[in-house]
């Protein structure tokens, strides 16, 4: 009864202490899981915190298309280690926040060649009228297409075609 | 983004000089600013703000890469290519530069061993 009882004990134990284990490298794995969410989340907040600092449209053309990809990048990129790539990503986050107006003076300057670039609606009926800005690429402007439907389509040196609908200005559709 | 036209003189820092060398070792590579910063070791409140000086100034343009962010997981990051233009601009500047923080050359080499 004795040896029945002690290999009794001895599996029981070993139940016990399989399921310590494993519950430990579930918490460890939560738990690892957590401080990365977290941190993401830090250097996500400071870039944030640096696209206050600029005004609307810079945020979509700074913010949006350079410094976000940048950072998600940064965060999930070829850098070896989980914790190199937090600490770079905040560090980055850091940088920017500190010169976003810095940067946002130099990209600001209005330059009179810009007012070509821009894909404008004049009103063929009555010449001389002031046309109407319906909204701007991020770069130089290539080609310029006018559709069937009256809807304009243009090209930029930002990669992108963009399609206006004089009859809305507003944001375009890119396609 | 902003074109203001290309202004030929710039006055250029080392850390300046540090970035065109890089464009320079290839005119035709686009840069992302994390690589940049990695080739340089630059953090990126010098680099970005100087990106856009030179950006302002006609000696780099920024455009998208051209992926599919759907495919690749990721948005589209920001490359920089360095103008046609600032090639030769930046090569002469450069040149300048070096030559203005060259050591000068010995006054007077002496053969070994003598003492006058």
């Amino acid at each position: 009864v004795s040896a029945f009882l002690h290999a009794l004990l001895g599996v029981i134990v070993l139940i016990f202490v399989v399921l310590v284990a494993w519950s430990m490298s579930v918490a460890r794995d939560m738990a690892r899981e957590e401080i990365r969410d977290r941190m993401e989340h830090i250097s996500h907040a400071i870039l944030h915190l640096a696209a206050c600092r600029l005004d609307r449209e810079q945020r979509v053309t700074i913010y949006e298309d350079e410094w976000l990809p940048e950072l998600t990048y940064i965060l999930n990129g070829d850098e070896a280690r989980p914790v190199t790539r937090l600490f770079k990503g905040s560090w980055f986050a850091i940088g920017i926040f500190f010169t976003a107006r810095r940067i946002a003076d130099r990209l600001d300057r209005p330059a009179p060649e810009q007012a070509r670039d821009l894909p404008q609606d004049a009103d063929l009926a009555a010449p001389g009228t002031a046309p109407a800005e319906l909204g701007r690429h991020h770069g130089r402007v290539g080609a310029v297409a006018v559709l069937a439907d009256g809807r304009v389509a243009s090209s930029g040196d930002d990669g992108r075609v963009l399609v206006w609908d004089p009859a809305a200005p507003g944001p375009p559709r890119p396609s | 983004m902003t074109y203001t036209g290309f202004v030929d003189h710039l006055d250029i820092t080392p850390k300046m000089a540090k970035v065109l060398k890089v464009f320079l070792q290839d005119p035709a590579q686009p840069r992302y600013g994390f690589e940049l910063m990695k080739l340089t070791g630059m953090a990126s409140g010098s680099l970005y703000p100087m990106l856009a000086n030179f950006e302002k100034h006609g000696w780099l343009t920024r455009r998208k890469e051209n992926i599919d962010p759907h495919a690749v997981g990721r948005p589209a990051r920001t490359t920089y290519t360095i103008t046609g233009a600032a090639v030769s601009a930046a090569r002469v500047q450069l040149a300048a530069l070096s030559e203005q923080y060259r050591p000068p050359a010995l006054r007077r080499l002496r053969p070994e061993g003598s003492t006058a």
